[in-house]
């Protein structure tokens, strides 16, 4: 069972990116620390509030976003691989993303502050997949694939929408805040918010991985998952409401970060078979480490941060290359 | 496998669907019972997949109804509906790579429940099932990487799983080679010998005459026979459903059509 070792590994992953910064904090001084904050040992004041700050204020808030990012990102992308029976899905097939980003640009546009563009932007991304699945429901039944052309024109509908917005916008001031947002962040979060979206993004893991056998059946195909005794339709929805809230959260928190919902699964599934009650959690754990890392490397790769969505784009690449080569077999 | 020993009936009365202009079906009727196999033909296009659909209740029909042990097919809910009548599909799609042995659990999910994980019962039930069916040597490969009719098998397995009475299969011989539809056939005639009902679409006259209990001829949306192989699969009714000429040859006591 390789669940175990992946908790292990966010663990170690997790303790290592807090030594990962400007400045050098050893896995030493985490452990004192931790020692004299369970008042096991005695630190000096100033580097007790040193440490903390650093630790604490800091670090810790980045770390817990990019293993919830990451851990919620790759179970939607999981789930909805295993809803449209498509392994080249990904959390942004229904339009989550496009809306999000349109979101976030009209309130940054409108003058408002970042909260205000956080929940802007998980509005807009539920709104968009609403309308993805308003539209599939013009179509009749809400099939596999009217809501992907759903989700196809609800994505290029608020595409075109944030390209009006940038073209209005403030080219000095308004626009590159615009873009930068679209390039993803977790530089902004603090330990109040993380532990405040928590708790619905582990919720949302969690219905999933309880709807993991539901997905198997849904991924033999509609029928075969009715005569199992499914409700299809329901279930469907079910999957991709959980999927799409944690997205939005994620989106709306760290702005866009690609790719790790699309290849992480697929390493998941290499390690732990297609049945998604082992998939989605093994997912998670792992797309958790790997935003970790994508992450240490955004802060200390240069001088400067670099936006941790071209990290995911650049390693994922590769990454998702690798899993082709792997898994191109099974496809046949 | 078979939960009860009791008679178990499902039929379909009158069973009219139209998918916009076109009227897929048009009055059909067809029931199968326990202990029965009972085979439809028609030609391509002729509705067979529709008034399978219906029958299982995957959708419902604009007029007749739909009876499961005298029971209207709609007050039945799905799950009770899966305990009693299981589905092996023509076009299987297989994007991901699960293992065989995962499959024929998935078939256990109506009993299972939708939440629960598997029991020690449901572990002994698959193993019986993949012993029986030959399928234990492959248990743990992934069903996407075995052979066309192992992987039928696989799903007659998931199917039987079920533990239901009633199997509906559509055109389950197509594309296996002449010894898996032989070993298919086989193990069709022991599900029957069981008391398990089949109803199974076929574009195998041969076949459909050597193995049923009963054959139903559909044609333009209407079950046009319904009766005992000898008295509805003829040589006229081969014509009238393909438009082919064929003679029936008998021997050892079989009957198969030469086309002419």
């Amino acid at each position: 069972m390789p669940l175990p070792l992946l908790g292990a590994g966010l663990g170690a992953a997790a303790l290592g990116a807090l030594t990962i910064g400007r400045y050098p904090i050893s896995l030493r001084d985490i452990i004192a620390f931790l020692a004299a904050a369970a008042h096991l040992s005695a630190l000096p004041q100033a580097r007790y509030d040193l440490l903390h700050n650093i630790i604490i204020e800091i670090r810790l808030p980045r770390i817990l976003a990019a293993a919830l990012v990451g851990a919620a990102l790759s179970a939607s992308g999981a789930a909805y691989q295993s809803v449209f029976r498509n392994p080249l899905v990904s959390p942004g097939l229904l339009g989550v993303l496009g809306g999000a980003s349109f979101g976030a640009a009209l309130a940054l546009i409108l003058g408002l502050g970042g909260l205000a563009a956080q929940g802007s932007a998980f509005l807009f991304g539920i709104a968009a997949v609403g309308l993805g699945v308003g539209v599939a429901n013009l179509f009749g039944a809400a099939s596999m694939i009217t809501l992907v052309l759903g989700g196809m024109i609800s994505g290029a509908f608020f595409t075109a929408a944030l390209s009006i917005l940038k073209y209005a916008a403030d080219p000095y001031d308004q626009l590159p805040a615009i873009v930068y947002w679209l390039m993803g962040s977790l530089a902004s979060v603090d330990l109040h918010q993380v532990l405040s979206i928590a708790p619905p993004i582990l919720a949302g893991i969690g219905a999933l991985v309880a709807l993991g056998r539901i997905m198997d059946a849904l991924a033999m195909g509609d029928d075969e998952a009715r005569s199992l005794g499914v409700p299809v339709t329901l279930a469907r929805y079910a999957i991709i409401a959980a999927a799409t809230l944690i997205s939005a959260l994620c989106v709306s928190m760290a702005g866009m970060i690609g790719w790790v919902g699309l290849f992480v699964p697929h390493f998941a599934r290499l390690l732990v078979g297609p049945r998604n009650a082992a998939l989605l959690p093994a997912a998670a754990l792992l797309g958790a480490i790997f935003l970790i890392g994508a992450d240490g490397l955004a802060r200390s790769a240069m001088r400067s941060e670099i936006p941790i969505g071209i990290i995911t784009e650049l390693l994922g690449i590769p990454a998702f290359l690798l899993v082709l080569r792997r898994a191109r077999k099974s496809w046949a | 496998m078979m939960a009860s020993k009791e008679p178990l009936r499902l039929a379909g009365r009158d069973l009219t669907f139209s998918r916009g202009d076109r009227r897929v079906l048009d009055g059909a009727s067809l029931g199968v019972a326990s202990g029965e196999i009972v085979s439809l033909l028609g030609a391509n296009g002729a509705g067979k997949t529709t008034l399978l659909r219906l029958l299982m209740g995957f959708l419902a029909p604009q007029g007749g109804d739909v009876r499961l042990g005298g029971e209207s097919l709609r007050g039945l809910g799905r799950r009770q509906v899966a305990q009693k009548i299981a589905y092996v599909a023509q076009s299987h799609l297989a994007p991901f790579p699960y293992r065989v042995r995962d499959v024929v659990m998935l078939g256990r999910l109506p009993h299972i429940g939708l939440f629960n994980r598997p029991g020690q019962g449901d572990e002994d039930c698959v193993d019986h099932l993949l012993e029986r069916l030959g399928l234990s040597p492959l248990a743990g490969r992934p069903y996407t990487e075995i052979s066309g009719g192992e992987r039928q098998l696989t799903l007659l397995g998931r199917a039987l799983a079920q533990g239901a009475r009633i199997l509906v299969m559509d055109e389950p011989m197509s594309g296996l080679d002449y010894g898996h539809q032989m070993r298919l056939i086989g193990f069709l005639r022991d599900l029957a010998a069981e008391g398990c009902g089949i109803l199974m679409s076929t574009h195998h006259p041969d076949h459909a005459h050597w193995v049923s209990s009963r054959i139903a001829l559909l044609i333009d949306g209407r079950i046009e026979a319904d009766g005992a192989p000898g008295d509805v699969l003829t040589p006229a009714a081969i014509r009238w459903l393909y438009g082919v000429d064929t003679v029936a040859v008998s021997a050892s006591g079989r009957t198969a059509f030469l086309p002419l």
